[in-house]
């Protein structure tokens, strides 16, 4: 990918500096004269060839400087012709056979310029002759780094292609890389300030941020003049600070984390914009040579690290790196050369920006790419996490669901221990007992029936007690009086019921309501057997302090003897079942009729 | 006036034949057939379907509700009396549900197997508090699934109410005292609540059958 790119980048460049027909004149003649228009061409103008560098042609010499250019028009009229100047550094005055076609800024006035961006300018029809023609281009050296580049003359069709081309590569893409690295960089450090998760993200951020101050080298090209110096500090700490940021970042890619790299490239950064801050323009051109080839150095590390770091993980995210690294050095040293004007084409761009570029799209691709797996990461994290909750939950309703089935199984079981203890002492010992007196010949048909009944009477109410869902003793008495009242209407006996302050809700357990219900029964069955009354009433209510559950039965018999033997058995019986559920039972018989009274505690209140 | 015309099934010969000498006893009943089986006794009502049915529901060859369910289908005023042992919700219920409109404890005194025999055929129907409450239930549950649809509960206000109190263990007598009306009204009230569940646990039937396409 990055190679790819770098291609591409060249291949622009190229078609940006070379054309099919060759309209570049390196002939040119040059004058020494401060002339505000064109000199005459009797002085001694002398040739030169372009580019002209003047720290080595003329060292020590500024002033104005006049440079002619002789080119020749076609003979065809209309086909507008351009002048076109990669790289006019200082401005300067353009004039076409001595009438002047644009003056591009110039220096001075406390103004500081560097023109990054190419010029181009068409000539009005018109202005051209055929056969010779004069390119006269009038420029202030004011300081020995200047060059005179070579000019284009041609057509307009042909040139501004060529123009355009390299606008856009020289500042147009400069100003995009800006924006990009900028605002990339607010949201880079932002992210890494506020989650201070790995220094790989905050090195990257501060390369971009670095990176994008770089830049602006190439777009900012007017300044006052007293803002250029810490302009160029400016300038140095964000290349250095890019250099140093971006090594930083590869050495830890690489798994070399040592903190002698980071304070030594970290105080070698300072150097050059503090030298500068404190030396001012003096020392600038130290500061430039210098202070850049230490970064050189520093990228080296930068290479090391990445080459290191591509041969060992072998994943294309590390050998893009690499190359990226390998190609972006390599356009460094160009650019130094070429700033440095030892080698190159001084008219060449300057590169590094684009191979920065690159690098830092494949940096940026590397940590989004770790970004987006560390949040896949905690994603999956969170999922297990959600998994093992269900997980939990499931096996916590398990338990619950165990522990019902054990209330459940309690329950059954409480309830049988219940029935059982119930069919002990009630039914079974009364069929037993009944048994026996049936063996032993005691028993005649008509006790033996009644025994019989009074076994089925109990088995009846222990059901009426039984099922689940019945609450109300009310409803268990209802259903008690109206199982008796076909044997009370039988007996021609009235049988009567009242109510008095009792609340539909009663919270009494089933097995003291079977026992409060069995005295009842007991009573009103012993009205049936042994009385001739002619009415019995139930009465039943709540007594207050302590709280009470009170059933009354009376009948309007002749009493009973409380001595004989069976009505004996029968009070007996009622009393052992009153004592069980700690009830008070009181009996009272006379001629005049019989009154039993039941008064049951109720804990509960209300 | 012609005389009630009794069938009576039991499988029990002792009790058979009890029931028996308790309709023969009475002059203006008259026992239309005295069978063990629910085959001979479906074979009696292919005949002629009687004024009363006896049913004792645990039969040996089968359950003495259908026998009721076919009865009322053929003679809709017919009145079955089934006959248990527990006098239990459920089975009681069940025989509602297939049409019959009382139900007396098997050992009760003889006089009351005609007694309630009458009042069945005077128009009213007896009910024990334990029934009472789960009628109650039992016709109101299905009222609340459509949501807010009253008329879903088959019940009139006054038939709901008669039943409430007798849940809370109140008398025929207690609860003619209560709302004003006659014990006869309330007995009345009782049997057209039994007709009603009948009627609508048919109705169930058929809808439940619907939803789960088996009618069209």
């Amino acid at each position: 990918m990055t190679t790819l790119a770098r291609a591409l980048v060249l291949l622009c460049l190229l078609a940006g500096s070379a054309s099919a027909a060759d309209w570049r004149h390196r002939k040119a003649e040059y004058l020494f004269a401060r002339d505000a228009l064109t000199p005459p061409t009797l002085l001694p103008w002398q040739p030169v060839t372009l580019p002209d560098r003047w720290k080595e042609n003329w060292p020590g010499i500024t002033g104005t400087v006049w440079y002619r250019v002789t080119f020749t028009a076609p003979r065809a009229e209309g086909e507008p012709w351009m002048v076109y100047l990669p790289r006019l550094r200082e401005g300067g005055a353009l004039f076409v056979n001595g009438r002047l076609l644009a003056s591009v800024r110039e220096p001075g006035g406390g103004t500081w310029l560097r023109w990054m961006r190419p010029h181009a300018f068409v000539i009005p029809p018109g202005e051209l002759r055929e056969g010779d023609n004069e390119l006269h281009v009038r420029v202030n050296v004011a300081s020995e780094d200047k060059t005179m580049n070579t000019v284009w003359i041609g057509p307009e069709a042909e040139l501004r292609p060529l123009y355009e081309s390299r606008l856009f590569w020289t500042y147009t893409a400069a100003q995009i890389t800006i924006v990009v690295t900028l605002s990339l960089s607010v949201f880079v450090i932002g992210i890494w300030l506020r989650r201070r998760m790995d220094f790989d993200y905050g090195l990257f951020g501060l390369a971009l941020l670095f990176w994008g101050l770089h830049t602006t080298n190439y777009v900012i090209q007017v300044l006052p003049e007293w803002v250029w110096l810490p302009w160029r500090v400016m300038r140095y700490a964000s290349t250095g600070g890019f250099v140093v940021a971006m090594t930083l970042f590869m050495l830890r890619f690489a798994g070399i984390r040592r903190r002698g790299f980071t304070r030594a490239f970290g105080a070698y950064w300072l150097t050059g914009p503090l030298a500068l801050a404190l030396g001012g323009a003096a020392v600038h051109h130290a500061v430039d040579r210098y202070y850049q080839a230490g970064l050189i150095v520093i990228s080296l590390f930068m290479v090391g690290a990445a080459v290191y770091a591509g041969w060992r993980q072998r994943t294309p995210g590390a050998l893009a790196l690499g190359t990226a690294v390998i190609g972006g050095i390599v356009i460094g040293v160009h650019d130094y050369l070429l700033s440095q004007g030892i080698w190159f084409d001084p008219e060449e761009p300057f590169l590094l920006y684009f191979a920065a570029d690159v690098l830092l799209i494949v940096v940026g691709v590397l940590l989004a790419d770790r970004f987006v797996k560390s949040l896949g990461a905690a994603e999956q994290a969170s999922a297990t996490l959600a998994i093992k909750v269900a997980e939990k939950e499931r096996e916590l309703a398990a338990n619950y669901e165990q522990l019902r089935g054990h209330e459940r199984e309690r329950a059954v079981a409480a309830e049988r221990q219940r029935m059982m203890q119930d069919m002990h002492d009630g039914l079974g010992s009364q069929l037993l007992t009944s048994l026996a007196a049936v063996e032993r010949g005691a028993l005649d048909p008509k006790g033996m029936a009644q025994v019989l009944r009074d076994a089925m009477d109990d088995m009846r109410l222990a059901i009426d007690t039984l099922s689940p869902g019945r609450e109300g003793l009310l409803e268990a008495l209802g259903n008690l009086r109206y199982r008796l009242e076909p044997r009370f209407r039988a007996a021609g006996i009235e049988l009567k019921f009242s109510y008095r302050d009792v609340p539909v809700r009663l919270d009494i357990p089933a097995e003291d309501a079977l026992q409060i219900l069995r005295v009842l029964q007991e009573s009103l069955t012993n009205v049936l057997k042994h009385t001739h009354a002619r009415e019995v009433r139930v009465d039943i209510s709540l007594a207050r302090d302590p709280a009470r559950f009170v059933l009354a039965v009376m009948d309007d018999g002749g009493g009973f003897d409380p001595a004989s033997p069976a009505a004996g058995r029968g009070l007996s019986g009622m009393r052992r079942r009153s004592q069980q559920i700690r009830a008070a039972l009181d009996v009272a018989s006379d001629a005049g009729g019989t009154r039993i009274t039941l008064a049951y505690p109720l804990t509960a209140p209300g | 006036m012609a005389a009630t015309s009794v069938l009576v099934v039991e499988d029990e010969p002792e009790f058979l034949r009890q029931y028996c000498e308790a309709i023969t006893r009475e002059p203006d009943f008259r026992l239309a057939g005295a069978v063990g089986t629910l085959a001979a006794a479906m074979a009696v009502i292919d005949q002629a379907v009687p004024d009363v049915l006896v049913v004792d529901l645990g039969l040996p060859d089968g359950n003495g509700a259908d026998l009721i369910r076919s009865a009322a289908k053929k003679r809709p005023e017919c009145d079955a009396l089934v006959v248990t042992v527990f006098g239990d919700d459920q089975h009681v219920i069940d025989a509602i549900e297939a049409g019959a409109t009382g139900y007396i404890l098997k050992d009760s005194p003889p006089g009351e197997l005609t007694r309630c025999i009458r009042e069945l055929r005077a128009g009213g129907a007896p009910i024990s508090p334990s029934i009472a409450r789960r009628l109650l239930a039992r016709m109101r549950a299905p009222a609340e699934k459509p949501a807010g649809a009253q008329a879903a509960s088959p019940l009139s206000e006054r038939e709901a109410e008669i039943l409430q109190l007798v849940a809370k263990g109140l008398s025929f007598a207690d609860v003619s005292g209560v709302l004003g009306i006659s014990a006869h009204t309330v007995v009345a009230h009782v049997k057209k609540i039994y007709r009603k569940l009948s009627v609508h646990s048919r109705g169930e039937a058929v809808f439940e059958a619907t939803q789960l396409g088996l009618l069209k």
